[in-house]
This record gives structure tokens, C-alpha cells and sequence, in this order.
């Protein structure tokens, strides 16, 4: 019969579930042939239906994409340098990998030195309230009573190279309030250390309630605590300077202190 | 309670932000179209959990690659899978020359009562992997024709002809098994 090969495809669908319709229809009615070729497509469809698998892969390969997906997911902690820390507290956001826009080093240097001078703020204000000291190493001599804690956070010290009972540093704060954050005390050596206060970086995020918070210890050319705009006392400006950096969980510096 | 059926677009974008459980979901939902379309064209279960392995391992490496656009997640997982079985298989196999033959009697509707699943599994292992794959694909995962062809990289159109042809032969090979 006349347009057999026309409907061919529309038996196959036909034979998979799609409606039978007006011309197929008609056609059917009319050609025996294409009657009984739907018939087949549609024991053939039944068969394949039959042999259709519901088989699932085998629990190993799910471990293994799934390892696979954990290891390309690993966190790795970006390192940032002291400076580039500080000018995050005041505002600075690095550019994250891959941006097509990158900060123009001007800026990046704008920022630091607006870090900077922050802290000089800090540490000229936090002089001003205590007038008997004259500098950051001397203020460790003269602590002043420790505030009540208004906020307290849980502290991990990086690196703990000694065990050491935690202590209560002070950190303070020039002009609002003052906070206490109990942080684990950095190696003891025979000589006593003398730290500085915790200075809180001024414009940073305040910390909060049982935020998590690391203290970093550096060893930095105490001619940078000139670039921070604090006074060099006892030591010539290419020796060495110990500060302890205090950051909060998102990586931001908080505070800082010096330690002799 | 029941939660939101989460889109795959959505989960692709959870998995993409680090999210195990999202790429958990998506495994769950698709492996198993993964693992029997490789198992139906090689014909090897072990081939096949490579394959779906391999398959998910792109999908963790280079989920950028895939584009929401021009498929759906499954026809692109299914394309991969596709990818490693032909590579795995060796040459792809030219197009077997189709002999059009006339299914007009009743022995298939013979065959269907008296040869088992193994009759149609094998014919189907038979079928050049033009057909198998088309045939694995829209019969016996009854993805609809447009995946398919995104799967298969060609138009909606080719999928069906292929189909067609391909069902075609089968009748052939089941009918002339059944004669002899």
C-alpha cells in the first residue's frame, strides 16, 4: 500500500508509547502489513523492556568519585603576609584567583599604609590612657588591671612549639571598650618575655562570642614596627622583633603585640 | 516532611561551591543511567564501572565543561560515558550496511513466547554500537530522543532514522534466530 514507508518511523513511536493518531490511523485501518509491523515494534519494545536493566554500580566506585570529589574540594589555607593581614583589617580585600580585574599595586600599598597609620592610631590613643608608659615594650611593665572579660573566645595557639598554661592577655582597645580574649601563652624561655598589650586593630570587625581566634608569632626587622609608626627602642633596625598577630576565624588581624 | 526535589542545575552549582552531599545526589540520580548504558555497550560489567567511574572522576575535575544550554546533565554524563566505551572498545566500528529485510510474518510475536530475555540481550550485543547505543539509550533507559541526541552528539532527527534501523535489525536477527 501507497505511504507505507512514510509511517514507518511513526509506527516505532507509536510502538514506544506515542498516541496513534488520524493519518496513522487511517492508515492502519487500510494496510495489513503496517498492522502487523506495529504489532512486532511493539513485542520488540515489551522484549527490550524485559531485558532493561535496574543494576546500580557497585559500592566501590561510589568511594572512589567520592574520594576523588574530597580531595579536588581540600581547603587550602591561603597564606598572607603580616602586612597584607593588617591591610585587610583596614578594609583591603586581596583579589581572589582568577579575577580578571587585579588591584593596581598603588592601591594595595594605599591600603597598607592606611593600615598603618591606623595603628599608630592605636597605639597613640592607648598611650595617652596610660600615661606612665612611653612605648609598646614599656607598656608591658605597667599592665593595668584587667578589665572583666565581655567577650571570651577559646584561642589555639599557632605554633604551640611548648605546652604552656593558657593565660589572659588584654587587648586593648583606644577609645570603646576593652576585651579579653584567653590565648595560649607563647613559649616559655629562661629569660621572661615582656609582651606589649594586644593592640585591636581599629576598624576590624569586633570579634564574636566564642569566635575562634589564632595568635601568630612572627619574627619581623624591627625597623617594621617604624612602618607601623611605633617608636624602636633598645635595638638597632635591622635586628629582629617578635610580635604575636591575633586573628579572628575569617583570617582577619584583630590585634597585634610586640614581645622583647 | 518532604524536601524540595533539588534541580540539577542547583545541585551542579552546590557541588560546584564544595558541597559533598550535593555531588552525592547527583551520583545517586545518574550513576545508574551511566553504568548500564556502558554495561549495554561493552557487554562488561567491570568496563562498565570504569566507565562510570571515570565518568564521575570528569564531572569532580571539569564540572565547567558542562553547559546547561545544549543538554541536560544525564545526556552529558551519558556523552562522557559514551566517549570512554568507544575508547575502551577500540576503533569505533563503521556503520554495519543495514539489509533491509521483511519482518511481515508472525515469528516474532513466536519468538516472544518461547526464547527468553537472553534472545533480545543478544541481539542487542549484536547490533553494530551505532544502533546499540541508540537502542541502549531510547529502549532500554527510555531517555526521550532529545537527550539522546545530545548524548550522542547529532540531531534529534538522526536518532530516530538510527532507532528505526536499529529496530529493524533486531527484528531481523530475533526473526532469523527464531527460524533457524
Amino acid at each position: 500500500m501507497n505511504g507505507c514507508e512514510a509511517v514507518q518511523e511513526i509506527l516505532m513511536d507509536a510502538a514506544r508509547g506515542a498516541p496513534v493518531e488520524g493519518g496513522l490511523r487511517e492508515h492502519l485501518e487500510g494496510c495489513p502489513e503496517c498492522r502487523r509491523r506495529l504489532e512486532n515494534e511493539r513485542i520488540l519494545s515489551a522484549g527490550l523492556a524485559a531485558m532493561a536493566s535496574r543494576a546500580v554500580p557497585p559500592a566501590s566506585v561510589r568511594n572512589a568519585v567520592m574520594a576523588e570529589f574530597r580531595r579536588a574540594n581540600r581547603v587550602t589555607p591561603i597564606r598572607r603576609s603580616v602586612f597584607q593581614r593588617v591591610a585587610m583589617a583596614a578594609g583591603y580585600r586581596p583579589p581572589a584567583d582568577g579575577d580578571a580585574e587585579r588591584v593596581r599595586p598603588v592601591f594595595q600599598w594605599v591600603a597598607m599604609v592606611a593600615a598603618a597609620a591606623a595603628i599608630l592610631l592605636a597605639v597613640f590613643v592607648a598611650t595617652r590612657h596610660n600615661p606612665t608608659t612611653h612605648g609598646p615594650e614599656k607598656t608591658a611593665k605597667n599592665v593595668a588591671p584587667v578589665v572583666p572579660a565581655r567577650v571570651e573566645a577559646p584561642v589555639t595557639a599557632r605554633p604551640p612549639v611548648h605546652a604552656t598554661p593558657a593565660v589572659t592577655a588584654k587587648v586593648a582597645r583606644p577609645a570603646k571598650r576593652r576585651r579579653v580574649v584567653k590565648v595560649q601563652a607563647p613559649p616559655v624561655d629562661e629569660t621572661p618575655e615582656i609582651a606589649t598589650e594586644f593592640f585591636e586593630i581599629p576598624y576590624a570587625e569586633p570579634l564574636r562570642p566564642e569566635e575562634r581566634v589564632d595568635v601568630f608569632r612572627f619574627e619581623m626587622p624591627r625597623a617594621n614596627m617604624a612602618v607601623f609608626g611605633l617608636p624602636v627602642i633598645g635595638g638597632r633596625l635591622d635586628s629582629r622583633v617578635t610580635a604575636d598577630v591575633l586573628t579572628g576565624e575569617d583570617g582577619v588581624v584583630r590585634a597585634i603585640r610586640f614581645i622583647r | 516532611m518532604h524536601s524540595t526535589p533539588q534541580t540539577d542545575g542547583d545541585l551542579l552549582r552546590l557541588m560546584m561551591a564544595g558541597n559533598e552531599d550535593a555531588f552525592g545526589v547527583l551520583y545517586e540520580r545518574w550513576s545508574p543511567s551511566v553504568y548500564r548504558f556502558a554495561w549495554h555497550m561493552s557487554g562488561d560489567q567491570h568496563m562498565a564501572e570504569e566507565v562510570t567511574q571515570d565518568t564521575f572522576m570528569t564531572l569532580v575535575r571539569r564540572p565547567t565543561m558542562f553547559d546547561e544550554t545544549r543538554g541536560t546533565l544525564v545526556a552529558w554524563l551519558v556523552g562522557i560515558a559514551r566517549n570512554l566505551t568507544r575508547r575502551a572498545l577500540g576503533a569505533v566500528e563503521d556503520e554495519e550496511p543495514l539489509e533491509e529485510c521483511a519482518t511481515s510474518s508472525d515469528v516474532l510475536s513466536d519468538l516472544t513466547r518461547r526464547e527468553t530475555i537472553e534472545a533480545v540481550r543478544q541481539a542487542v550485543a549484536a547490533l553494530p554500537p551505532v544502533y546499540r547505543e541508540v537502542v541502549a539509550l531510547c529502549d532500554l533507559q527510555e531517555m526521550d530522543y532529545r537527550d539522546a541526541a545530545t548524548a550522542l552528539d547529532c540531531p534529534v532527527g538522526t536518532v530516530r532514522s538510527r532507532l528505526h534501523r536499529a529496530r529493524t535489525l533486531l527484528m531481523t536477527k530475533l526473526q532469523s534466530r527464531c527460524l533457524a
